[in-house]
């Protein structure tokens, strides 16, 4: 990844973020071990209380889907899948479906360093099953990134 | 849906009929009685057998409760409308909970929390007051999903070709449930609300009556 001075690293601003780009998050075993169907993904694929400050995920322009699986504790893939979700799929959907979301650049400049950080925030208990529905329907598994049911 | 049930003798005491070796008048009068008596325990309730002079394992008794709710609904709930429907949620309810419930803090190694017992004893008992009602009432729904966060809570979810509907809820019954309901093709039906977990069942069978 990224060589530079993590201290250098500026907040990127909402237009960097292209349609074309993704956003990475893990998804543990637990969660996904009693879907009926591993090729799609259900609601439950995060949450919010962890994300109080906004919905924690890698943005595409500086990692990879394996990078997000490597910054897992168990980082196999039977321990947890790594799900991308499209930057323009998420931006129609804050206009189409009125979601108060905004995506904000926010890298990690202490260790463990993360650059490509970034957070959806506007996420709470008041709007919280909407924006879990939504976000699963445009979330898919990365290439090669499906988890392995054992 | 009617509130005469008719139901099958057999039904009554099946295990008891299967196991004893005595004549068949006289297990059908052993079934009868044993019906009877716990019928009798119910205040609100008439019984009614039909053909009376005609003693057969295919003879039928009509229930016809005075009140749809308590005691006798789940009776004839449970013993003889929707029995193969209750061991398949039973089953169903078992597999969710097998290897989730029980889970210790921390175990995705990043900061999860605990999946206790009475997160998934307030979030089963909530899609069993759900089913139950809905089935009761001829609503033909199926079995949702149950599935953990990374938060100790538990998820109810539906999705079917006619709607998607999200119960986001607590470990605890004092905090609030949060819910979001859209039925496909109409925007009029969406439901977004956060309210007491007491609340939930009530809105929840409303809601799905008014879109099915």
């Amino acid at each position: 990844m990224d060589k530079e001075d993590p201290l250098s690293w500026d907040s990127e601003p909402y237009e960097d973020f292209l349609d074309s780009h993704f956003f990475y998050r893990a998804v543990h075993k637990n969660l996904w071990i009693k879907w009926p169907d591993l090729n799609k993904i259900y609601p439950n694929f995060f949450t919010f209380e962890q994300a109080i400050n906004g919905l924690s995920v890698d943005w595409s322009k500086y990692a990879t889907p394996e990078f997000t699986l490597k910054s897992r504790k168990n980082p196999e893939l039977t321990t947890n899948g790594i799900v991308e979700l499209n930057v323009g799929k998420i931006k129609n959907a804050i206009e189409d479906q009125s979601l108060s979301l905004t995506i904000k650049h926010d890298p990690i400049k202490i260790s463990p360093f993360n650059r490509a950080h970034t957070i959806l925030e506007g996420m709470g208990r008041i709007n919280k099953s909407k924006i879990a529905i939504k976000l699963s329907e445009i979330a898919q598994w990365a290439s090669k990134m499906m988890p392995i049911k054992t | 849906m009617s509130n005469k049930y008719e139901i099958d003798a057999k039904d009554l005491e099946l295990e008891h009929y299967e196991e004893e070796k005595k004549p068949l008048s006289s297990r059908i009068d052993d079934i009868s009685r044993s019906f009877r008596k716990k019928i009798e325990r119910l205040p609100v309730i008439s019984i009614h057998h039909i053909n009376p002079n005609e003693w057969n394992v295919e003879h039928f008794y009509s229930i016809i409760p005075s009140s749809g709710t308590g005691e006798i609904k789940n009776l004839i709930f449970e013993r003889f409308l929707f029995k193969d429907r209750l061991i398949e949620l039973d089953v169903k309810l078992r597999e969710y909970s097998e290897g989730i419930v029980g889970l210790p803090d921390n175990w995705d190694g990043h900061g999860s929390r605990a999946i206790t017992i009475e997160s998934w004893n307030t979030a089963s008992a909530l899609v069993r007051e759900i089913l139950y009602n809905l089935w009761y009432d001829g609503f033909d729904i199926s079995i949702p999903l149950l599935l953990p966060d990374n938060d100790g809570n538990f998820q109810i979810y539906w999705e079917t070709e006619e709607f998607k509907l999200l119960l986001t809820i607590p470990s605890s019954r004092k905090e609030l449930v949060h819910i979001y309901g859209e039925k496909s093709g109409h925007p009029e039906y969406e439901l977004e609300v956060r309210i007491n977990y007491e609340l939930v069942s009530g809105v929840i069978i409303e809601w799905i009556k008014k879109i099915l």
